[in-house]
């Protein structure tokens, strides 16, 4: 939430307004129809076993040309693996995946790109996903908790112990971060069909997560391909521009 | 609430006595939850020493003894009614009670009490009605309607609509067919009064008219293929509940319930062994969202001919009452290339296999409409003996709460319902045979289980439950 106040103070000291930033949502589980954010830490101690997940809201806002931020809860964050793991800056992973089922539906999934084709398999683990509680709690959650260890992944190289399991079906989204951060590409399929005739769509990417957990920074950033700049980014361009324009005319006046 | 409000401040500051409340107009309170206990929330308040010494006499012509509500809200299977009589146990034997019941499923229940708002968000693909990106909707009956003195008890209105009030006011009350712990509101923590009873769920297969092969060859759903069923939904091929690789042209169709259910997170936890928020691809035979009522999923009425019937997918989402479950499997499902599967309480079901169509707790079938059937789980068809036994695991507690911190006269009141609940389904007697031979107990019990659970869900264990029946959290 820092970051977030600090970008929205720095927006309105420069005058700059129109730059949407997402808030992250707390609640029971993911639900339907939503992305989803999970860190876990297989790597790290028991004490570190943990998941914490984030709601990135409706799957619809992920178009290519989408760009929206979203906070990490430093406290949150910090009791589940910066507080457990020393080595959390490496170990801690990191994904994304969510979407609807069904026909009028679609899959979006971090990582390379998918060669699933069964719409039906979609369905499966996007059931699974929509369980998963959001917030931080234990990897080893039991029924009738449904952690993002189990439903998704439990690490970059393992699938969920659900048989379900995002990983195991269809890919497995995560990533190790690098010095607290990283960079995920996202990927999207639609579903079309009918409910017994569920048909997927091939693989498009969509853009760009980039997620920094170190203290100070805490914010994912989404950036579609095809994204235009922020308001905020014209803004400073133009304010650069007007800078350059005076240092020019106060360096030419000199020479005069 | 005034009157309750009121009534608990005087006694409270000694100025009347409790034989003087007993005395004094009715109290009235305001119950929810679970639609699968109202059958049995009925009886206990019509029969004479189980709820209420002596049910209110003064009736709508037509109705029994207690029912102060009128046609059509006067049956057992009625979503709200209104009961009326002078409370049999406790500090306040004597005293004139009106339970005015607004059955809306347990989660939604808990919810209410709680003083919380289910919500659930639906897309267009599932409720054409919801925004693109979609629309977040309050689940029926958040907050619940309640039948209104005002109106004679013949019109809904919110209790804080009914008292006047200036704020929401929250149900006193609420039955659940599972715990609160594992509910979708685990706090704040509400007052347990106890488990009254052990409630029983079924499969059922949906009418047709022209039944294909397969449709003849599904008799029994086993737990693996149940959970496969709310996963994915029609895409699953039948052979995953006969066993027969010719059945791989018809799919499966569940027809359930929605988020607000107990009927539901029964069937999630103790049935399918699924967490009990993962979500399901479920559908609906004529069920459509009303521009009027635009979140919430709605029989429209027609049960058939065949190709007049629509299987619209809803996901998530599914019916707020066993009623609508119930008249979508007495659709005539006919020629979709799905067998269509639903679960229901045991009088719901009694219902669908009765087709009893024709008016709220009707007897007779409407046009086109038809038998649901009885399948078996995990090969053993629903009766008393397969529950109490443990050969039959689609059950859960019923339990009764009231709200967070609540006092006396509630409190009394709340311990009147449950003894009078519990003595009246301590008669039950278990008639034998099961669901497809006898009309079986909604609610069963406790003291006539074999088995027992040691947590809110799961296999049940060997052994009488402990006492006190209630779970410690």
């Amino acid at each position: 939430m820092k970051t977030h106040l600090y970008k929205a103070a720095l927006l309105a000291a420069l005058g700059v307004a129109g730059t949407t930033m997402a808030h992250a949502q707390a609640g029971p589980a993911l639900g339907g129809g939503v992305l989803g954010l999970g860190f876990n830490d297989a790597a790290g101690p028991a004490a570190a076993q943990n998941d914490y997940v984030i709601n990135l809201g409706s799957f619809i806002n992920f178009t290519t040309t989408y760009s929206a931020s979203w906070s990490i809860s430093q406290s949150a964050f910090d009791s589940s693996f910066i507080s457990q793991d020393t080595l959390w800056a490496n170990n801690v992973a990191v994904g994304v995946v969510g979407g609807l089922q069904g026909p009028g539906g679609a899959i979006f999934i971090t990582g390379s790109q998918p060669t699933i084709t069964s719409a039906s398999t979609v369905n499966n683990a996007l059931s699974a996903l929509g369980g998963v509680n959001t917030g931080n709690y234990s990897s080893s959650s039991g029924i009738p908790t449904d952690p993002w260890s189990s439903a998704v992944a439990a690490s970059p190289t393992a699938p969920g112990n659900a048989a379900n399991s995002v990983a195991a079906l269809i890919d497995n989204p995560m990533s190790n971060l690098s010095n607290g951060s990283a960079t995920l590409t996202l990927w999207d399929a639609s579903i079309t069909g009918t409910s017994r005739n569920p048909v997927l769509g091939s693989w498009t990417e969509v853009g760009t997560f980039s997620i920094n957990a170190n203290d100070g920074a805490d914010t994912i950033t989404f950036r579609g391909i095809n994204a235009v700049p922020e308001p905020a980014t014209y803004s400073l361009s133009a304010l650069g521009g007007l800078l350059l324009l005076a240092l020019r005319y106060r360096s030419s006046r000199k020479v005069a | 609430m005034k009157m309750n409000k009121f009534t608990s401040a005087l006694v409270g500051l000694g100025v009347i006595s409790l034989a003087g409340v007993a005395s004094a107009a009715p109290i009235t309170v305001y119950i929810t939850g679970s639609t699968a206990a109202r059958a049995n929330f009925y009886t206990a308040c019509t029969t004479a020493g189980d709820i209420f010494a002596t049910p209110s006499a003064t009736v709508p012509a037509g109705n029994a003894a207690g029912v102060i509500s009128p046609s059509p809200n006067n049956a057992n299977s009625a979503n709200t009614i209104t009961f009326e009589g002078t409370l049999k146990s406790g500090p306040l034997a004597g005293q004139d009670v009106i339970i005015n019941c607004s059955w809306t499923g347990s989660e939604a229940g808990i919810s209410a009490v709680a003083g919380t708002t289910l919500k659930q968000t639906l897309f267009q693909a599932q409720n054409p009605n919801a925004a693109p990106g979609g629309t977040q909707y309050s689940l029926p009956g958040q907050p619940p309607l309640y039948l209104t003195p005002a109106s004679g008890y013949a019109t809904t209105g919110t209790i804080q609509s009914i008292e006047g009030a200036g704020s929401q006011v929250n149900p006193d009350f609420t039955m659940a067919d599972t715990s609160q712990k594992v509910s979708q509101t685990p706090s704040p923590a509400l007052t347990q009064y106890g488990i009254v009873g052990i409630v029983s769920f079924t499969p059922m297969k949906g009418y047709e008219s022209s039944p294909d092969a397969t449709y003849g060859r599904v008799t029994n759903v086993p737990q693996p293929a149940l959970a496969a069923a709310l996963i994915a939904g029609e895409s699953l091929n039948a052979y995953y509940l006969t066993g027969n690789s010719a059945d791989s042209v018809d799919g499966i169709g569940i027809i359930g319930r929605n988020l607000g259910s107990g009927t539901k997170v029964n069937t999630m936890l103790n049935a399918a062994l699924l967490p009990v928020s993962q979500l399901v691809s479920q559908t609906s035979l004529n069920g459509t969202y009303p521009a009027g009522t635009p979140g919430t999923l709605t029989f429209s009425g027609v049960y058939g001919p065949a190709a007049s019937v629509s299987d619209n997918p809803v996901g998530n989402d599914g019916y707020d009452s066993g009623s609508g479950v119930q008249k979508s499997l007495n659709c005539d499902g006919s020629g979709k290339g799905i067998v269509y599967l639903g679960y229901l309480g045991i009088s719901d079901a009694r219902h669908a296999f009765l087709n009893d169509n024709t008016g709220a707790g009707g007897t007779g079938s409407a046009a086109n409409s038809g038998t649901a059937v009885y399948l078996q789980f995990n090969g053993v068809y629903e009766s008393d003996t397969a529950i109490e036994t443990g050969n039959y695991t689609w059950w859960g507690q019923e339990n009764l709460y009231g709200q967070a911190g609540q006092v006396a006269p509630q409190t009394q009141i709340g311990d009147g319902i449950l003894t009078g609940l519990t003595t009246q389904i301590n008669t039950t007697v278990n008639p034998g045979g099961n669901v497809t031979t006898t009309a079986q107990n909604a609610i069963i019990p406790v003291p006539s289980m074999q088995v027992y659970r040691s947590q809110d869900y799961g296999n049940p264990l060997q052994g009488s439950w402990p006492t006190p029946y209630q779970f410690q959290h």
